[in-house]
């Protein structure tokens, strides 16, 4: 989620302001937050101002009960020392660890952010894997099934040899699926 | 250029950025960095650039060895960000020769790989970075996570740590007020649409960045693959909604244009909001055919005359208003050559 008032930073922050009886919710990046601080009577600093932020970055069941919640925000991560309360002010973690130390409530808030909580995407050291490549052999591969479904078997023979040759030149990095898909397109 | 993106012509797409988040395993992240910790890091980016053989490629930046103008003439070409700027006694950038790979140390993240191209050259800007992101780990492991990928400071970015974004000049959907439906849009994508500088409909420039905003859950070819096809659909909305505004009264709409170019060709004072204003119709004219000018050279001037280019450029600490007068009086200078070369 992007900040309410740049657009340009992510938000990590939920801002509720109450004037003259009106309710306005924002959700803001540090840097917006800081801004809109100075702005504020008194010009309170950030801690002062935890009563008014209802997290962006609490976990889900913290929100209805009360001793869970409690636990959480005394989570601390062993590594680096960065308290969960901190992150939750902040939004931002300390170290690799923080993620195993906070694991259970950064499940709900990794899942509210994207949508999904399993990575499928690169892992390091894959190799030099031509991201390229990768997205031409995916189209190739629609065009050959268009070309089988269509009876053009000249054409989807042409097609079948070049995927061939990408998929051995980004040797290494195809998904273990790939070769599966390409005999089945044979079969047909 | 790749067959996905071709046909995505120079007239709306201004620039490909595909951006990735890295942090090393055993150094604590951004948040909880002493000086000890920067310097490891920023060891870590120059050690792997000399392994690899490339340190002649780069240039090697210690933010605190440079004044503000400097740093922010590097923001407004889009090199750095403004938050490598929070703690300059901890940053560093190495910055390709050519300027099309940046690598930004202790931002939010230890690295920001950053590949930058004009045009729509969305795929290779990634293949840029990925193969940077090879580069950088060779000798030291990145956090990473088999569930949630690459670890962030932010968990907005956990995941892939990948930032694709598009830079597109939309003028016609500025001006026919339908950049809040396309913001929309795009969201039921995953995509995000926003002001290139300011916000909302009032876009200096009518520059717009569309990018992902999910980043955990999608491989790095899904996303980019929607992203070009989000692009190629809004280019196109674009270039029609022009067409229906020439076509509605073709005089008054080449007036309208013209005439920012004459301005420009003759104002002794020029503000930077009116300035992108009307380099967004002079890039408009060309589009439209009414002069002939490089687009990739109107891009380029709309960098170079933002405010700390132009300290650079004089090597003064000038006032907003001597600013203005300099920006006035260089862009006479180069809008008058490229009206002579008119046929």
């Amino acid at each position: 989620m992007m900040c309410d008032e740049c657009g340009i930073r992510p938000a990590v922050v939920h801002l509720t302001t109450i004037v003259g009886g009106e309710v306005q919710e924002k959700n803001l990046c540090s840097a917006c937050m800081a801004k809109i601080q100075k702005q504020m009577p008194g010009n309170m600093d950030l801690d002062g101002l935890a009563g008014l932020l209802s997290g962006f970055f609490q976990s889900a069941q913290s929100g209805n009960n009360k001793e869970e919640s409690e636990a959480e925000s005394s989570l601390k991560c062993p590594n680096c020392g960065l308290s969960y309360a901190t992150f939750q002010k902040t939004g931002l973690l300390g170290c690799a660890q923080c993620y195993q130390a906070f694991r259970e409530p950064l499940e709900v808030i990794l899942k509210r952010i994207h949508g999904n909580t399993q990575h499928t995407g690169r892992v390091p050291r894959q190799g030099n894997s031509s991201i390229g490549a990768q997205l031409q052999i995916d189209q190739l591969k629609r065009k050959l099934a268009q070309a089988v479904a269509a009876e053009e078997y000249e054409t989807a023979a042409a097609l079948r040899d070049q995927i061939r040759a990408l998929q051995k030149q980004t040797e290494g990095q195809n998904s273990p699926d790939a070769p599966k898909e390409e005999s089945s397109h044979e079969r047909a | 250029m790749s067959e996905l993106e071709k046909s995505l012509q120079p007239d709306v797409v201004i620039s490909s950025r595909v951006r990735l988040a890295r942090n090393y395993k055993d150094v604590p992240f951004a948040s909880m960095m002493n000086h000890a910790g920067a310097e490891k890091t920023i060891d870590y980016a120059a050690q792997a650039v000399i392994a690899a053989g490339r340190d002649q490629d780069f240039q090697m930046l210690r933010m605190e060895a440079l004044s503000t103008d400097e740093r922010n003439r590097l923001v407004e070409h889009h090199l750095i960000s403004y938050d490598l700027l929070k703690f300059t006694d901890l940053s560093a950038a190495l910055i390709s020769r050519d300027k099309t790979l940046s690598i930004m140390v202790n931002e939010e993240d230890h690295l920001r790989i950053q590949g930058l191209l004009p045009g729509m050259q969305l795929i290779h800007a990634a293949e840029i970075a990925f193969d940077a992101d090879s580069m950088l780990s060779v000798n030291h492991e990145y956090a990473f996570d088999a569930q949630w990928g690459y670890l962030t400071s932010c968990p907005t970015n956990t995941g892939t740590g990948m930032r694709a974004s598009t830079m597109l000049h939309l003028p016609a959907l500025s001006a026919t007020r339908q950049m809040g439906a396309v913001t929309q849009a795009v969201s039921r994508l995953g995509l995000t649409v926003r002001g290139l500088y300011g916000e909302g409909s009032d876009a200096l420039g009518n520059l717009y960045q569309l990018s992902n905003q999910v980043t955990l859950g999608k491989t790095e070819e899904d996303m980019i693959r929607s992203l070009i096809a989000a692009t190629r659909q809004l280019a196109d909305h674009e270039l029609a909604v022009r067409e229906k505004l020439i076509e509605r009264n073709p005089a008054e709409r080449e007036d309208k244009i013209m005439r920012s170019v004459g301005i420009m060709s003759q104002a002794r004072i020029m503000p930077l909001s009116e300035f992108m204003q009307y380099m967004s119709d002079m890039r408009l004219a060309v589009c439209s055919g009414y002069m002939t000018a490089e687009l990739q050279a109107i891009d380029q001037m709309m960098m170079d005359l933002q405010p700390a280019s132009i300290r650079v450029r004089c090597d003064s600490e000038l006032t907003d208003a001597e600013c203005d007068q300099v920006r006035a009086e260089l862009l006479r200078d180069q809008i008058g050559r490229l009206l002579s070369n008119q046929n």
